[in-house]
């Protein structure tokens, strides 16, 4: 196993300050203490090479869990191990091996070219000279950076520094990479080229992936595992499948009608979501689709039938409301 | 060490790369500092137009001081500040992480991470007067004096660097430290006056409490002949002590961050 953790838990005491001036009054002399949960007893082992999807809402504990994983936090209870070190003692050989990404954040120098700052992550790793010119010659194949070391950072587009931030932060071939947020900011068209990169960085060496990820799109195209996470507790993990299966076990008919038909006789083929004019909506068992689609063109004035797979978005949303509480 | 080494040139190296952008700031920085030294240099002999000597301090001797002054405000502004200023910008967005993460000691790579190389041109400043005040007194120092002289210098440098990380190291807990600085710094301005001008309370605060007479007064002595062998024992044992302490503070400091306990 590569990276681990046991009833992993974190804690923080915040303390709570009452709204207006009086109670920032009140608080300087007398702060009254709450105790968040941000992560609480989070069990789940990854092995080498595979790419988990971290998902939750903000605040659910995707990021404090990457924080103790990589060593940033010490947690308040259970096991957490990567790679065999306990990362909260951050020893330099673990460090060595791992890699922190966060969206939200940069490394790179605003006033230089990326160059200088890969130059001296390359001396604080210790890469030898060989090895960190074909880095970032295939760095710069994968992730097209083209001339962009060699300006200055603060002239970069968002996605290019994206870029730049993505090669810094690789440029030690980490074996395990924390991904918080890879994409948050960045057009479409980039957006998938960062995620064809981390997938082409995964194959090429075999690096372990875990990522957080507002974008479903990132998670749907890189993750056959996901963990979801919510109020600091393990809802689910497994693939994400059979994540559809268990909470959106309904697929969703539509139906384009030729000719009026009655509510009723549409309610003989499923639960009618919506029905106006000639056009229709019918939840239906995911089993029975192809079934009922095949009935439903055979029987009634239909002119066309469309199958939808409900939306991640919507089955994620559907998990995180607490209706359909799965473990895996 | 030799990775430390060159980790530090490369810092320097982004440092200078960082400041050449903004070329004019150079010659800007060459005035101001040359500015600031005919100001502190007037505004110290004002005194001696009304007394031959000041705490037993003649004004070719209060040179000296005036140039290591100069020095040491380089290298707060030049070395010590910047790196104060970065940590805390560090600390409130959260890119700190970064540093911590990195396999190489955290307190090195926050503390001596940047130069305002402008600002450390009040260094060489500083040491062209005090050879011109060794000029006006007259005396070659002798090879002993130097040897005690750059042995005080050092300890200047390191006790100058443990108290302004004592003092950087609160902004994990404090988050802003401007005021504390700026508190810090107007004590500082005192030692561009040879301790012994003081009133004996005065100087007490300034070597044991805000030990800046060790910075500017101490070094002048070696030169001077006036350097006392607890003095000379002092300053060494001050330094190691309080790089001790900021060292200590420091990894306290860190485990609060991760949340540690403390």
């Amino acid at each position: 196993m590569y990276i681990q953790t046991e009833q992993l838990q974190k804690y923080y005491q915040v303390y709570h300050k009452e709204a207006g001036l009086a109670g920032s009054l009140r608080a300087l002399f007398k702060r009254r203490y709450e105790t968040i949960r941000a992560v609480d007893g989070v069990s789940f082992a990854i092995d080498a090479g595979e790419i988990v999807g971290f998902l939750g809402p903000n605040g659910a504990g995707k990021t404090t869990t990457l924080k103790m994983l990589s060593g940033l936090l010490y947690p308040s209870g259970g096991h957490v191990e990567v790679l065999g070190y306990r990362p909260f003692e951050r020893r330099p050989a673990f460090l060595k091996q791992i890699t922190l990404v966060m969206g939200q954040k940069q490394q790179l120098l605003w006033d230089l070219p990326a160059a200088e700052t890969l130059a001296i992550n390359r001396a604080i790793y210790e890469v030898p000279d060989a090895v960190y010119q074909q880095t970032v010659a295939e760095l710069s194949e994968l992730l097209e950076l083209g001339p962009l070391l060699s300006k200055q950072v603060r002239k970069l587009s968002l996605g290019e520094r994206m870029k730049c931030e993505l090669a810094a932060a690789l440029i030690h071939r980490p074996k395990v990479l924390f991904l918080d947020e890879p994409t948050i900011g960045l057009d479409v068209t980039t957006q998938a080229r960062v995620r064809e990169f981390i997938a082409d960085y995964n194959r090429r060496y075999g690096a372990t992936v875990l990522l957080t990820s507002h974008y479903m799109a990132d998670v749907t195209a890189l993750c056959k595992r996901v963990l979801v996470i919510n109020h600091g507790v393990l809802l689910y993990d497994g693939d994400l499948q059979g994540l559809v299966e268990r909470v959106a076990p309904h697929k969703l008919i539509k139906v384009q009608l030729d000719s009026p038909v009655s509510p009723e006789a549409l309610a003989a083929y499923g639960q009618v979501q919506r029905h106006e004019g000639l056009e229709a909506k019918l939840l239906v068992e995911r089993a029975e689709t192809t079934r009922i689609g095949a009935r439903l063109l055979g029987e009634l004035p239909v002119r066309d039938v469309t199958i939808e797979e409900p939306a991640i978005e919507d089955i994620i949303a559907e998990v995180f409301a607490g209706r359909n509480v799965v473990s895996g | 060490m030799r990775r430390y080494l060159q980790l530090f040139g490369l810092f320097v190296r982004s440092s200078l790369l960082t400041r050449l952008e903004y070329r004019a700031e150079f010659v800007i920085g060459l005035f101001q500092s040359l500015f600031w030294s005919a100001l502190v240099i007037a505004s110290v002999l004002v005194f001696f137009q009304y007394a031959p000597q000041i705490g037993g301090w003649r004004w070719e001797e209060a040179l000296l001081v005036i140039g290591l002054f100069r020095f040491f405000q380089g290298v707060i502004e030049g070395a010590l500040r910047p790196n104060s200023t970065r940590l805390v910008e560090h600390i409130g967005k959260g890119t700190f992480d970064f540093i911590l993460l990195k396999p190489a000691d955290s307190q090195f790579s926050a503390s001596l991470r940047e130069l305002n190389i402008p600002a450390l041109l009040d260094c060489p400043t500083g040491l062209i007067i005090v050879l011109y005040g060794l000029v006006r007194i007259g005396r070659v120092p002798s090879a002993l004096e130097l040897l005690l002289f750059g042995l005080l210098l050092v300890s200047g440098l390191l006790i100058a660097y443990a108290i302004w990380m004592l003092l950087v190291t609160t902004a994990f807990w404090l988050v802003r430290i401007e005021n504390i600085a700026e508190l810090l710094s107007i004590i500082y301005e005192t030692g561009r006056f040879p301790v012994n001008a003081f009133s004996p309370p005065v100087q007490a605060l300034l070597t044991f409490v805000v030990p800046i007479a060790f910075l500017t007064t101490f070094p002048a002595a070696a030169l001077t002949g006036r350097l006392t062998l607890g003095v000379l024992l002092a300053a060494p044992l001050l330094a190691a002590l309080l790089l001790v302490a900021s060292r200590l503070f420091w990894r306290r400091a860190l485990r609060a961050y991760s949340g540690a306990g403390g």
